[in-house]
């Protein structure tokens, strides 16, 4: 059977359970069924899609950017506002929310961008910093820390059935939107750019463009997964824009397998279910997790991904260059 | 005398071994068991709150069992970390109500995680109580036709802000700096005290945010001092008081010092034991006296050691406030979900350390507010008020 | 105008709490190429050691101190021979990702053995209150504005007479060179972290009897003194120095004049600000440490 048959058997498969899945829990665990559903389907999907956007810019672009969760703040505090100040329908809430989160971006990137490395990753950092400030002070607008709440479920997906289709929709318009951007002419230009921007520019590809590109996307599906989880909770505080998502993003993003999809989407998972799992002896869990953590980047710097593809013995697609650059400089700041 | 706690353990196994023979042979156990969860944050920027709350609930419970239970029942306890966020507030009550299998919930510690997790407890049918959650939204979103599932006996600052604020201005205060901590218990009630202030016509001369743990008031105190107000109503917890108070004696600051949170408190009283007079006349106005519950500190004395905190206390009385209404709904017949729900709503006893509780039609228990002042070394009570429902 | 100084003064207090902080980091980051996100946790566990040092006041405070960075440089050491020696080569992107995980290890671990409960060490000094003019201090903090430029010194000196020091400066300046001549970062490494670690216990325990130490307080710190060591020029000692005096200036006037909500929005907005416009630092361009 050819690698592609085989590939679409996957994927038919993997589509089929998750479009299941409410039926298969209801099924399966008739008590648990909301909690399996909740706690792991939708928790597991949000921070899919939201780890995809992110890789667009950290694994293919190339741009360690620290600023992410800031977009996806924009996404659930545009949500909120415009649902209980003006009743605005969900699809209304998702277009100006993407398109805010956009523009900050833009901004965001032509201010960095011109930074190497490092310096942009601590200089969005920053910006999460700032977003977070401003999101806790701005009280007449976000409430602060007294937070938004009330915000209703979205129309024609009121229930908890409903918000797993539409965030299984949204993970899905994500993965598209990412295997768009990955493969193809502009999967390549993005990759060389990562790999050599002068180079690169050299073959007509302008490193500027295509990390804009990766980084006001990935921006804009963030907004869209902040959107839902604005409507899906119900409820928006400013713990949002906190360094808890940034530092959560790197490890799923990180252990999964930086750069590939597969590996992004089952570091997803499995920083969904490890969690959930371990929600009993807490601070023993924290210490095991960053064990973990460390042990993982120090032994497996490919991640799950890495792990699977040594075990298959076969590479599909590029390996991944974060372990294997040279290590030193973290380079003098571009001037 | 401290006893510890293998002497009890073996003094109890021997009375078991004693009088359980002596009973008949259907006394093997209580007849029913209730599990209540317990969702607080044990990590995360709260975590401190989370701790003392699950020593509270243990101590609580252990008590009421070795008094026979609620009502008959024997109470258990589950946990569930919601790692002070909303999202965490969602998962950790559904984690308790559909795995555990819970009957009632005593959670969640932050406002956010409360909050969130309202639409889900009114969803899946199960009571909440909160103890320590200060945002007013709970106490407006509750109740018959709102949210019947939430109850709340601790009063937040909107009702306590009118008589605080009166009770300052009564002891000759014509101009006052607020500061707060900077999360929805500091904003909330600096909120209400500016309101508050205004009507009595009091001069708010400052209003100052810091950061929960932040060390360094210097700057914010100079501008005080600088403003000079008569009085500073600070809205603290414990550990930052005790360094924000050394910072303004170094400062040389004269205002009175007003404050609300848990400065009146063992751990405070703890902080400052090098020095016991940095707390002298800090006047406070919260929900609970250190001391003024002997068996509670006898019980938290030989099973943890050391005092009960201000958080471990409320949980404490949260428990007490669930097995009343357990006891409640078991002669009524019937031990769910709903009717301890509803047997939530016909509560009506007294708790000695915090007074009345008896749920209003916001499902909120008006507990007492004690002013308490710090006087060499130890926390006394100044007036206990009454409080009633917020005016509008 | 006394308002004025009085928040100087705070500044400088604010400074020289992120000037302790940052040159150690500083230092870390030019020798080493390492940016160690656990850095601020160094102090925290200087400051646990120190407490325990004290033991209630029994131990003179001199003792205490000496007790806390040598306690301190000897477990630098140690650790950076088990853990940080395996991050070396590796890309900066990992070292990000490895030191956050160590971060949350140590934080959590420390949570674990002394629970969240802020515990206290204060000094004779720290109580007792000093009028310079119209300016009221602890003494503590005049030890502090004493001791720090002292330090400092000493460091210089280390690293201008000593062979070891001078090694370090010449790694930071050229890796490959030294390497071709068989000066290598794996054999200072350990001593430079020693150093590290023994500028954070001495910043701990001179700050902590002001304060109190509880297992949370080390990670804004890190970031203030990644703020100073950028602005100063990344991996420049005498820059991330006077970086961190301006951070705490510009943080005390921001919070004495604006409000002290923004105190924070102002050190990351002045970061910020010196990454865009002049990322080789305030202080100009030097090559090494």
């Amino acid at each position: 059977m050819s690698a592609t048959i085989l590939r679409l058997w996957w994927i038919g498969a993997v589509a089929a359970v998750l479009l299941a899945l409410p039926a298969i829990v209801r099924v399966g665990a008739p008590g648990m069924s909301n909690y399996l559903l909740n706690n792991y389907g939708i928790g597991s999907l949000v921070w899919v899609a939201f780890a995809l956007s992110y890789d667009l810019s950290v694994g293919h672009a190339g741009t360690v950017t620290l600023a992410h969760p800031a977009f996806f703040g924009i996404g659930a505090y545009t949500a909120a506002v415009l649902s209980t100040g003006t009743h605005a329908p969900f699809l209304a809430a998702v277009v100006v929310a993407v398109v805010l989160a956009g523009a900050a971006a833009l901004v965001v990137g032509a201010l960095f961008f011109r930074l190497s490395d490092v310096f942009f990753a601590i200089g969005t950092l920053g910006v999460a910093f700032m977003a977070n400030i401003v999101a806790v002070n701005w009280q007449s607008v976000t409430k602060g820390a007294l937070c938004i709440t009330q915000i209703p479920h979205p129309q024609g997906a009121a229930d908890l059935t409903g918000r797993y289709y539409l965030i299984l929709a949204i993970a899905a318009v994500t993965a598209l939107v990412y295997v768009a951007l990955t493969r193809g002419r502009v999967g390549r230009a993005l990759a060389a750019v990562r790999g050599d921007e002068g180079l690169a520019q050299t073959f007509g590809a302008n490193p500027f463009v295509y990390k804009m590109l990766a980084f006001v996307t990935g921006a804009m599906l963030a907004a869209l997964v902040g959107v839902f989880q604005a409507h899906h909770i119900s409820v928006v505080c400013p713990d949002t824009l906190g360094t808890f998502y940034t530092l959560n993003l790197l490890i799923i993003v990180f252990l999964g397998g930086v750069g590939t999809m597969r590996g992004v989407v089952l570091g997803a998972v499995l920083f969904t279910i490890i969690p959930e799992l371990a929600r009993f002896a807490q601070v023993l869990a924290q210490l095991v997790y960053g064990v973990v953590l460390l042990v993982v980047v120090l032994y497996a710097p490919d991640g799950v991904e890495g792990v699977l593809q040594r075990a298959l013995h076969r590479r599909r697609g590029p390996v991944s260059i974060w372990g294997r650059e040279t290590a030193g400089d973290p380079a003098e700041p571009k001037t | 005398m401290r006893i510890s706690s293998v002497t009890v353990a073996a003094l109890g196994a021997v009375l078991v071994l004693v009088f359980g023979g002596a009973a008949g042979p259907a006394q093997s156990g209580p007849s029913c068991t209730v599990k209540i969860g317990v969702a607080t944050d044990f990590t995360g920027g709260a975590a401190l709150v989370g701790e003392g709350q699950r020593k509270g609930t243990f101590v609580a419970v252990e008590e009421i069992n070795r008094k026979g239970g609620a009502g008959g029942c024997r109470l258990i306890l589950a946990f569930a970390d919601n790692r002070s966020l909303p999202q965490d507030g969602v998962n950790a009550v559904r984690k308790l109500a559909d795995v555990d299998q819970v009957a009632v919930i005593l959670g969640s510690a932050a406002s956010g995680s409360t909050l969130a997790a309202m639409p889900v407890i009114k969803e899946i049918g199960v009571a909440q109580l909160t103890e320590t959650s200060t945002n007013p939204s709970i106490f407006d979103q509750s109740g018959p036709g709102r949210n019947e599932w939430q109850f709340r006996f601790n009063v937040d600052d909107r009702i306590m802000a009118q008589t605080y604020a009166r009770y300052i201005r009564d002891q000759g205060v014509r101009t006052v700096a607020l500061m707060g901590i900077d999360n929805d218990f500091g904003r909330g009630a600096i909120q209400q005290y500016q309101l508050n202030f205004r009507n009595l016509g009091v001069n708010v001369t400052n209003v100052e945010t810091f950061a929960l743990g932040a060390p360094d008031y210097r700057p914010l105190l100079s501008r005080i001092k600088r403003d000079n107000a008569d009085a500073i109503l600070m809205i603290i917890l414990a550990p930052d008081a005790a360094i924000m108070v050394r910072q303004y004696y170094e400062l040389g600051l004269k205002q009175r010092l007003f404050a609300r949170g848990n400065v009146g408190s063992n751990e405070f009283l703890e902080a400052i034991k090098d020095n016991p007079k940095l707390g002298d006349g800090i006047v406070e106005a919260t929900l609970w006296t250190p001391g003024t519950d002997p068996e509670l500190d006898k019980l938290w004395e030989r099973r943890w050691g050391g005092k009960p905190t201000t958080h471990g206390a409320m949980a404490f009385y949260g428990v007490q406030i669930i097995a009343e209404a357990v006891k409640i709904a078991v002669k009524e017949g019937s031990i769910t979900r709903k009717s301890i729900r509803d047997a939530l709503t016909r509560v009506d006893f007294t708790i000695p350390a915090i007074g009345r509780v008896k749920f209003d039609d916001h499902h909120q228990a008006y507990t007492n507010m004690v002013i308490h002042e710090v006087k060499d070394g130890k926390v006394v009570i100044r007036t206990k008020v009454q409080t009633g429902p917020p005016t509008p | 105008m006394d308002f004025v100084l009085e928040q100087l003064v705070n500044g400088l207090t604010l400074g020289s709490l992120y000037a302790l902080v940052a040159i150690g980091l500083a230092l870390v980051v030019g020798v080493l190429r390492l940016i160690n996100f656990a850095h601020g946790d160094l102090f925290m566990v200087g400051g646990y050691l120190f407490f325990l040092a004290r033991l209630g006041g029994e131990t003179p405070y001199g003792v205490a101190v000496v007790a806390t960075v040598a306690g301190m440089a000897l477990l630098g050491y140690a650790f950076e021979r088990a853990v940080i020696e395996r991050v070396l080569d590796k890309t900066w992107r990992v070292q990000l990702v490895a030191t956050l995980a160590i971060s949350i290890i140590i934080v959590n671990a420390f949570i674990y053995m002394w629970g969240l409960n802020p515990k206290m060490a204060p000094t004779p000094l720290a109580g007792r209150f000093l009028e310079l003019g119209m300016i009221r201090i602890a003494a503590q903090r005049l030890v502090i504005f004493v001791v720090a430029p002292v330090a400092f010194m000493a460091f210089s000196m280390f690293l201008q007479r000593t062979r070891t020091g001078r090694a370090m400066r010449a790694i930071s300046q050229n890796r490959e060179a030294c390497l071709v001549v068989g000066v290598d970062p794996h054999r200072i490494a350990g001593v430079t972290f020693a150093i590290s670690a023994g500028l954070a216990g001495l910043a701990s325990a001179l700050i902590v009897p002001l304060y109190s130490v509880q297992p949370l307080m080390g990670t804004l710190l890190t970031f203030k003194a990644l703020a100073a060591v950028i602005m100063g020029g990344f991996g420049q000692i005498k820059g991330a120095l006077l970086a961190a005096y301006v951070l705490g200036v510009a943080e005390a006037m921001a919070a004495g004049f604006l409000s002290s909500s923004y105190a924070d929005l102002v050190s990351f907005g002045v970061m910020v600000l010196v990454l865009l416009l002049r990322p080789q630092g305030l202080f100009g361009r030097k090559v090494g440490i």
